[in-house]
């Protein structure tokens, strides 16, 4: 046997093997981690497929509700509320009870933050309202009975009661009013 | 999709309010339901104590120590009433009005300060079907639009 080539055999089984270890295996490797992240792309579109249909469900249902829901949602749960429009409900609401107040006064806004949630996407912003009225225990009640069947929320965070002359008493009463502040998450945020 | 999302905010939030919505009627009623006629409210505080209750603080008075008893056993008793706690008792004596020599009747012989806890629950307003608006506009109504606008039920 030729010496030079059982050199010539050993040599090309070396670059056989060299050239496995340093281009095929890699390349396998390759494919295999583009196989795996084709099969998560195809797992990926199916859930944005199925999220998509979601939505669109969801968008009939909101379509399919009638405008006059739609309103009452809106009305119930404002973006902004109108302080003037407030007050002049709450005057017209005493005044069905026949009751002449004494003070009515818009006090502000006071944030509220929502509850036990790290991302805060929306708050919920609380307008405070006072009426100041001498009343019958009987108006009273009326009043309340009234304010709690309004078309938009107003609760009462406070309420005193003292008396005052002629068998009056001085009621105060201290409303909240909501509104919902939308902000849209910027893609820093999201 | 922002649609969606604003939307389902305003229903989450709408429904929170909806279900955190008392009604101070019925907790007077509770009030005036476990109050014997011999005491008398002399004020009335209520507040927001929290999320799930109300904090009612009065300050009472009657004519005698077993009125006192009697009436904070009725509170206790009282299933709708969470907690109730009497402080502050002050016992003062019947004096005689020097210039017409009458008792003074205006005024009880024991005051004293209560607290009452209120669950949420308990008095959450529930809708009254009369109160729901009609579909249709009544044309006879006497009432104007800006007086019926903002008195619809829920």
């Amino acid at each position: 046997m030729n010496p030079f080539q059982l050199f010539y055999k050993i040599a090309m089984v070396v670059i056989a093997i060299t050239i496995g270890f340093l281009y095929i295996n890699p390349t396998i490797s390759k494919i295999k981690s583009t196989q795996d992240m084709s099969q998560i792309y195809m797992e990926e579109a199916t859930k944005v497929a199925s999220v998509n249909k979601q939505l669109s469900d969801r968008l009939h249902d909101i379509d399919s509700l009638t405008l006059s829901n739609k309103q009452a949602l809106l009305i119930y749960l404002p973006d902004k509320i109108d302080d003037v429009s407030v007050l002049k409900d709450l005057n017209t609401i005493l005044k069905q009870q026949q009751i002449v107040a004494n003070s009515l006064v818009y006090k502000g806004p006071v944030i509220k933050k929502d509850n036990n949630e790290v991302v805060e996407t929306s708050g919920l912003t609380t307008h405070q309202f006072e009426i100041v009225a001498d009343v019958t225990y009987a108006q009273l009640k009326e009043l309340l009975g009234a304010i709690e069947i309004n078309n938009y929320p107003l609760q009462v965070a406070l309420l005193t009661v003292d008396p005052s002359e002629n068998g009056f008493l001085t009621a105060t009463l201290l409303l909240s009013a909501f509104s919902r502040e939308i902000i849209i998450p910027t893609d820093d945020q999201v | 999709m922002l649609r969606v999302v604003e939307f389902n905010e305003r229903l989450k939030f709408s429904n929170q309010l909806l279900n955190s919505h008392v009604s101070l009627v019925s907790l007077l009623n509770i009030l005036e339901g476990a109050t014997t006629k011999t005491v008398q409210f002399n004020s009335l505080k209520i507040t927001q104590s929290d999320q799930v209750s109300l904090l009612v603080e009065a300050e009472l008075g009657t004519d005698s120590f077993d009125n006192v008893l009697f009436q904070r056993g009725q509170y206790k008793n009282n299933q709708s009433i969470t907690s109730t706690n009497f402080s502050n008792l002050i016992f003062t004596p019947i004096t005689i009005d020097m210039d017409n020599t009458t008792t003074r009747q205006d005024k009880r012989l024991i005051q004293l300060s209560a607290q009452f806890i209120f669950d949420k629950d308990v008095i959450l307003y529930t809708p009254n079907i009369i109160n729901l608006p009609s579909t249709q506009q009544d044309t006879n109504s006497t009432t104007t639009p800006e007086e019926t606008s903002n008195q619809v039920s829920s």
